[in-house]
């Protein structure tokens, strides 16, 4: 394991770790007057068990803290798929989810501040980080789908050029000239940019993934599934630069 | 670029326009970087052709693709370092 993702994973188990110890803590607080309560009704009938008001919205803060960047985050992600070049197929699919993550969270964001007690809000609080995996799985997903797009965007570039360096080389070669190695460069073009393309849509299956809600397994599997997409991203990059070469080569071998 | 194709296609336009009449007839032509439109009118009729001017590829085509790719190649790279630093914010 790197020392990022250690880090990463030390700062996610300190951060919601303290989270719910704001709201375990007036949960206990919460159970220690009812049990007093509980106590002092028998024996004293006039005494009310309360909880502490400023310790439940203290942890309703908490709790709501840590969607408020979510809904932002959300509206990021979404926005830059739109913005980006290109599309891979799944943009709609996307943002879909995330219109559907983001009523969700506002509705926990609701249902947080309607809570009574502290157990309601550390049981809600729960939710934020395994219903809905904005950082963890939705984040990657729509960067995942834009470099997709910058791939195949770069590919239709590249198929554009090829088709134009072509007829370059059937011009010149009406005239004699020897076009042979800038056709075979071109080839070599078309080539690699359709390998680009197809590793780069071997990605569009994490947009299919979805929250592990607490389930570990599913959570390696969708760490695993995103690791691999960043791969093939890269060698999708990887054979598109290969097929920038290419061209440049082509057009090199023209102009001689 | 002209489209040499253009003068049979204004001609044979003329030719079905002035059929069947014996008056005068006006020819406007315009044209932009894309196409060359002629318009025939007569006292009877009005006919309409365009056409297209053909774009050749040219090397400086080629090159800006290439400059192009080499700026999708960077924004690439950088959505790959973007991955490589989502925040966790506690998940």
């Amino acid at each position: 394991m790197s020392i990022i993702i250690r880090k990463t994973l030390v700062a996610s188990t300190v951060a919601m770790a303290s989270l719910l110890a704001t709201a375990s803590a007036a949960m206990a607080q919460q159970t220690d007057t009812t049990t007093r309560s509980t106590v002092s009704r028998s024996t004293v009938a006039r005494t009310t068990p309360t909880l502490d008001p400023a310790r439940l919205e203290s942890a309703k803060t908490a709790a709501i803290a840590t969607i408020d960047p979510r809904l932002t985050q959300l509206t990021v992600i979404s926005t830059n798929m739109s913005t980006n070049a290109g599309d891979c197929g799944t943009e709609a699919t996307l943002k879909s989810q995330f219109q559907d993550d983001s009523a969700g969270l506002s509705s926990l964001k609701s249902q947080i501040s309607a809570a009574t007690t502290a157990s309601d809000v550390s049981t809600l609080a729960r939710k934020v980080f395994g219903d809905y995996r904005v950082y963890a799985l939705q984040t990657p997903k729509a960067y995942t789908a834009s470099t997709c797009g910058l791939v195949t965007t770069g590919t239709d570039a590249v198929d554009a050029a090829a088709v134009a360096l072509t007829e370059i080389a059937s011009a010149k070669a009406a005239l004699g000239v020897d076009v042979s190695a800038a056709t075979a460069a071109i080839t070599s073009a078309q080539s690699q940019s359709s390998a680009a393309r197809s590793t780069a849509l071997a990605t569009n299956s994490t947009a299919d993934l979805v929250a592990d809600k607490g389930d570990k397994a599913l959570d390696a599997s969708n760490k695993a599934a995103l690791g691999a997409a960043r791969v093939q991203l890269a060698d999708a990059r990887s054979q598109l630069s290969a097929a920038r070469q290419s061209l440049k080569q082509a057009s090199a071998a023209l102009k001689r | 670029m002209r489209p040499t194709r253009l003068i049979p296609v204004a001609a044979c336009l003329c030719a079905i326009a002035l059929a069947g009449c014996s008056g005068s007839s006006t020819t406007d032509e315009t044209s932009d970087a894309t196409s060359t439109t002629v318009r025939v009118t007569t006292s009877t009729s009005t006919v309409v052709a365009t056409s297209t001017t053909p774009v050749a590829p040219t090397q400086e085509a080629v090159d800006e693709t290439l400059a192009a790719l080499d700026q999708q190649l960077a924004e690439i790279d950088k959505a790959l370092t973007a991955i490589d630093n989502i925040p966790s914010e506690g998940e």
